[in-house]
């Protein structure tokens, strides 16, 4: 009678062990990867996986400076776009994007870049005022500007969208998406900006990909035009 | 005997109906135009000023702010919008707030009740004609904002 706690114990305890040695269990730790992966085929024959990362670009940044991709090398980004001016969802996104920067701001492994979709009114100035007020610090939160078509081209690449319309509130159509990218620029999660309980999600995201080894995965190519100007 | 059984479904009645409105939850009374601002607050007004209406950083002024819960500012702020500078508790706020002339005056009046119920000390209960008597004075004080 008081052998089958015993027995149903052990056989557990032999099922968790199985289970949590098994590389599907460790796996499921991680993230996922975004887009497509890249299949390069050697003259031998042997293959390579390579997995798409978000193209180089040099914007404007609120500092005075212009930022590159290259200032993001070995740190987790969270982006965003947005315009000052705007009307509707953005004050909902800068207020979620301030709760991810009070918790990590103090983290050198993590930037936060929120790319103006209007930079023909969202001058430096303009958003080094909205960064001061918003209560956004550099080197943890970047306010970016620059050339409106490859803004536009870029929130594409980023899993975003933005583009022109007179009929918008405020002149522009775009997307609330939070893109979170990992250190080699592979995006691996895409989060509602206005939704709390998504950005919620989000930090918890961030937390595991801040824990992940840098080199975790297939080797990241950037793919797209370089958005340098 | 008869008696007793229709005094029985009249409180069976009122239970029902009394334990449906509660389901359902149909607030009655001054709690009715209250409910329905806070419907108004969160589709027009809370992606600016939050659920909490603490208001964004420097940008956007929180509402439980003294000098903003003036009924008229309140009132015509909604209805009109609000542009230049606003100093509210020593702090300059310089956003654009945009009109809005899709609500009409009983919804402004639900918004108002709502926002004075959730984030001022002393709740109020504004009437339809106080907020059109406002809106009127707001109107005429400032022809420029009938546009």
């Amino acid at each position: 009678m008081n052998l089958s706690p015993l027995l149903m114990a052990v056989l557990l305890l032999i099922w968790s062990c199985g289970n949590g040695n098994s590389k599907a269990q460790k796996e499921a730790g991680h993230l996922p990867f975004f887009g497509e992966p890249m299949l390069i085929q050697n003259d031998r024959g042997i293959a390579d996986t390579l997995w798409p990362a978000l193209p180089p670009f040099t914007l404007a940044s609120h500092t005075g400076d212009s930022l590159t991709q290259l200032d993001l090398v070995g740190k987790i980004r969270v982006a965003d776009f947005f315009f000052t001016s705007c009307p509707t969802i953005c004050p909902m996104m800068s207020a979620q994007m301030l709760r991810i920067h009070e918790r990590f701001g103090s983290n050198k492994e993590v930037v936060l870049i929120s790319h103006s979709i209007d930079p023909e009114h969202d001058s430096v100035s303009v958003l080094a005022d909205y960064a001061e007020k918003l209560g956004a610090s550099a080197p943890g939160w970047f306010f970016l500007t620059g050339n409106m078509d490859l803004i536009f081209s870029l929130a594409d690449a980023y899993g975003s969208f933005a583009e022109k319309d007179p009929n918008a509130p405020g002149g522009f159509a775009h997307s609330g998406a939070l893109t979170l990218a990992d250190r080699q620029g592979r995006i691996r999660g895409v989060y509602d900006g206005t939704n709390p309980e998504e950005v919620d999600r989000l930090i918890l995201d961030m937390e595991r990909l801040l824990a992940e080894a840098p080199d975790y995965g297939p080797e990241a190519v950037p793919v797209g035009l370089d958005y340098a100007q | 005997m008869r008696s007793k059984s229709n005094l029985l479904l009249l409180l069976g009645a009122f239970f029902i109906l009394g334990f449906g409105a509660l389901v359902l939850g149909i607030p009655k009374g001054e709690g009715a135009t209250v409910k329905r601002g806070e419907k108004l607050y969160m589709e027009q007004c809370m992606n600016c000023h939050g659920k909490d209406g603490k208001g964004l950083g420097k940008l956007i002024p929180g509402l439980h702010h003294a000098e903003l819960l003036q009924k008229e500012r309140l009132i015509c702020a909604i209805r009109y919008g609000k542009s230049g500078p606003l100093e509210v508790d020593g702090q300059v706020y310089n956003g654009q707030m945009p009109p809005n002339f899709a609500l009409d005056d009983g919804e402004i009046r639900d918004i108002v009740n709502f926002v004075y119920a959730q984030f001022a000390e002393i709740p109020i209960s504004l009437d339809l004609p106080e907020v059109q008597d406002k809106l009127r004075n707001c109107a005429q004080a400032n022809p420029r904002l009938q546009w």
